[in-house]
């Protein structure tokens, strides 16, 4: 990857480490990654919102060819979850023993973990997965 | 302007070969395509207005942009242009966006080139990686995501909902492969079975190896001009009548469902009532089928076939050469090959030969209207071209 992660990183940290987005103050839409602007209502007036990280299993696959940085984790599954306040999230799955359970409807809890690593620049990320709860 | 009479004339057209195409740079293959399109027009280089250039990847694949310039000089062209970039809908953008040119009557001719030059990469998770920037690279590639593993949680969802076998899917590959097999420009001319399919590395559970594409290089270039003086180029020229494009959100988790290709249905919709037709009316179709499923969600959302039936109609050959609705007669992404911003463009270009009695072995008799279907990522961007005489 040619992008510069450390800024990223940065960037996201709150993000991606606390699961915040923010909450419209006039519609009351959740969003996850968070907004400037609520497009809906377009106004900047949003007040930051803690996700639980409580949630469902929408769908999931296993992956065998991953993308550059994730040969750590291959296969990995990798899923939809639907978030408690109706947010939905891209996440791998982790801590998967048995994937006949991962049913769609199932909970899940966000958990904090390595995302990839990339090789050239030396930078590791962290990040939520989804942890079955079953 | 009226829709009805609003059309574009294409009046020349050329390809190069697809696949692995180790001799020849991009400058090389945008060259020969464009020669090519534009001596089947009969047009002198100087003639040409604008050149519109389709590309989806060549700053990842090869650490190059400013590609307008680049194909200009490359291909003897002095006139103004333009680099397209939609992901795997570069070329058909590029294609429309010439078209909005002509039709305001800024410019009279242009040249259209969709270009890709993919197999520069020898690690297989290095393809991954440039295949995975047409999604959200933070909120999807980044949390592990693939295209293939994209388009593997649409086909679960989707066979949840309406039931799909691995034989329907395959089958996508397999009729694809057999109407290849015709095309003397197709990368993959071998016959396979669903049991190849099937049995091939895991990309991403349920999606094979064989259900998805191959890494390509190639272009293809289409010529097109006003309708008032196409005639003196092509006493029968074939008409762009319409070229739709829509929206859906580009992260997967951002859409409402992912049973089907919202923008698919949206851009396709907007043709039909455009041109008050119906998918009835459709004689032919080129859809992008990146992986088997997309066809499938493809010939759903282009209405030839009901919500939930692509997978049997699939099965029961009502897509294959002989059917009612041969889609894919060029071997489609899967088989002519997907060098990702030429793509669009191939696709206008098997219209064309199908009409102009020029597709040989995989010739489809009686053709009304002729109908292509390109997409960007997973279907953030669709867009639905028509095609008559
Ligand atoms: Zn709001």
């Amino acid at each position: 990857m040619s992008r510069n992660l450390v800024a990223e990183n940065w960037r996201l940290e709150r993000s991606r480490y606390l699961l915040v987005g923010n909450k419209c103050t006039e519609c009351e839409k959740y969003y996850f990654p968070n907004v400037q602007i609520c497009t809906d209502c377009n106004i900047s007036k949003l007040d930051e919102y803690v996700f639980s990280g409580k949630g469902k299993l929408i769908e999931w696959t296993k992956i065998y060819e991953v993308a550059k940085g994730f040969e750590l984790f291959a296969p990995l599954y990798y899923g939809i979850i639907e978030l408690e306040e109706g947010v939905r999230v891209a996440a791998q799955i982790t801590e998967v023993t048995d994937d006949t359970k991962l049913i769609p409807g199932i909970k899940t809890q966000m958990v904090f973990r390595k995302l990839f690593e990339d090789g050239s620049q030396g930078v590791l990320t962290y990040g939520f997965k989804a942890e079955p709860q079953i | 302007m009226n829709p009805l009479m609003d059309k574009i004339a294409i009046i020349g057209y050329d390809m190069t070969k697809f696949g692995d195409l180790y001799h020849l740079g991009l400058g090389d293959l945008t060259s020969l395509a464009i020669t090519g399109a534009l001596n089947n027009a009969g047009l002198d280089r100087s003639e040409v207005e604008a050149l519109y250039v389709g590309n989806a990847g060549s700053g990842k694949f090869l650490g190059q942009e400013h590609l307008g310039c680049l194909v200009a000089t490359e291909s003897g062209l002095d006139c103004q242009s333009f680099r397209i970039e939609a992901s795997g809908a570069s070329g058909a953008v590029a294609m429309r966006i010439a078209s909005h040119g002509i039709l305001t009557g800024y410019i009279d001719k242009a040249v259209v080139v969709g270009v890709e030059k993919m197999t520069s990469f020898s690690k297989s998770s290095d393809t991954q990686t440039a295949l995975s920037t047409s999604l959200d690279s933070i909120w999807e590639s980044a949390m592990g995501g693939t295209l293939a593993a994209s388009f593997a949680l649409m086909t679960k969802a989707y066979a949840r909902k309406y039931g799909l076998t691995d034989e329907q899917r395959a089958q996508v590959a397999v009729k694809n492969h057999n109407n290849a097999q015709k095309n003397p420009r197709a990368q993959f001319k071998n016959k396979i079975t669903a049991k190849n399919v099937l049995g091939a590395k895991m990309l991403a559970d349920p999606l094979t190896l064989f259900e998805g594409c191959a890494s390509s290089d190639g272009a293809a270039a289409l010529v097109l001009c006003a309708p008032e003086i196409a005639e003196s180029y092509d006493s029968e020229p074939i008409y762009l009548r319409a070229s739709k494009q829509a929206h859906a959100p580009l992260a997967l988790q951002r859409r409402e469902s992912l049973s089907e290709i919202q923008s698919i249905k949206k851009a396709a919709d907007s043709g039909y009532k455009q041109l008050n037709i119906s998918p009835k009316d459709i004689s032919i179709a080129e859809v992008h089928d990146v992986l088997t499923i997309a066809e499938i969600l493809a010939i759903e959302g282009l209405g030839l076939v009901e919500l939930g039936q692509g997978g049997i109609a699939t099965i029961e050959g009502k897509t294959a050469l002989d059917g009612d609705i041969p889609v894919n007669t060029s071997g489609g992404l899967k088989a002519r090959g997907h060098p990702i911003g030429a793509s669009g463009v191939a696709q206008a270009i098997e219209i064309l030969e199908q009409f102009k009695n020029k597709a040989g072995d995989r010739q489809v008799k009686e053709i009304n209207w002729g109908i292509t279907q390109s997409m960007g990522g997973t279907g953030g961007t669709s867009v639905v071209s028509y095609y008559s005489r």
